[in-house]
């Protein structure tokens, strides 16, 4: 689990990841956190609890028809969760629960959970065509970084170092994907380097980082997944095949 | 005379589209001035009630809030 966020904001913004959607998933985190006060569950800033109780709400929303203006009708026009070997995989590499804890959060059996851990990782595939850019100034890590990616199928545009590379690269490219480390020997930050091409350019955004803290309690654009530092192969391939979902389930919206 | 409020409070309210789509509705059928005073409106009347026939508004929200 990533030191020193609190489990409430860890949970909001892995909630606001998977919907894709920052108002539905803070109605959603502030029903489930209503609801493990009214069940006296304590401490309440435990993320895995906290995600656990806004699964059940999402989960028990489907289907149903309810009153115009309640609550459910509001969740019953949320799209629904990811499946349960997407979501494992999610929490385990990159939230970094462990295969036990999503399990229980996920409640399924203890006995499946490496089963569905593995058989989550092994389905990883794009659901649409992706494009991506990555900005990181260690040139090692970029290499290794595009070939994860290469190896998912998503097309890499190129690296960049810094801020002028990365804009330039960005009007160029126009990539799906912005994948950036926060913190560059360049004067600008990953955040402020995203926030610039954010301005012109609408994509999504995975930052890599040491300090994960310091980019959810920041000032800039909220980014799609925080992957910490040091990252592993399949927390990559996870919140890529998993923005990648959320940009085919957004183009459905939009048609 | 009153004197008027200082703060003015956004609040940010999730509609679904047929949601929406009922307010339009009152709102034109009510002649109300914008989207934005048909809420105020709507909210209103929703408090008048509770005023005037606290049972009927609570038998509405029992129905509204039953699974």
């Amino acid at each position: 689990m990533t030191a020193g966020i609190s489990g409430t904001a860890l949970a909001r913004q892995f909630a606001r990841a998977v919907l894709a959607d920052q108002l539905i998933a803070d109605e959603l985190t502030r029903l489930a956190l209503i609801e493990l006060k009214y069940r006296g569950e304590s401490p309440v800033d435990d993320a895995a609890a906290l995600l656990g109780a806004i699964l059940s709400i999402w989960r028990g929303a489907a289907g149903a028809t309810p009153a115009p203006f309640s609550t459910r009708a509001l969740l019953a026009s949320v799209p629904p969760p990811p499946d349960t070997h997407r979501m494992m995989v999610l929490l385990v590499d990159v939230l970094g629960l462990s295969a036990l804890e999503a399990a229980k959060t996920l409640v399924v059996g203890s006995e499946h959970a490496e089963d569905l851990l593995n058989e989550g990782r092994s389905k990883l595939t794009l659901a649409r065509q992706v494009s991506a850019i990555i900005v990181e100034d260690e040139p090692l890590i970029a290499a290794e970084l595009a070939e994860i990616l290469r190896e998912m199928g998503v097309t890499v545009a190129g690296s960049a170092k810094n801020m002028s590379d990365a804009i330039t690269l960005a009007q160029t490219a126009t990539p799906d994907l912005v994948l950036a480390d926060y913190n560059l020997e360049d004067t600008a930050s990953g955040g402020e380097i995203v926030d610039a091409i954010r301005s012109f350019h609408d994509c999504r955004v995975i930052f890599i980082t040491g300090f994960p803290e310091q980019v959810l309690g920041g000032d800039i654009a909220e980014p799609d997944f925080v992957i910490a530092k040091p990252y592993g192969m399949n927390a990559v391939k996870a919140a890529v095949a998993q923005c990648a979902d959320n940009m085919a389930s957004a183009a459905l919206g939009e048609k | 005379m009153t004197v008027s409020e200082k703060r003015l409070v956004k609040l940010q309210v999730l509609l679904t589209d047929s949601e929406l789509a009922a307010i339009d509705d009152w709102r034109f059928e009510k002649r109300a001035e914008n989207r934005s005073s048909a809420v105020r409106e709507l909210i209103w009347l929703g408090l008048k009630l509770g005023e005037i026939s606290p049972q009927q508004l609570d038998d509405f929200l029992a129905e509204m809030r039953k699974l």
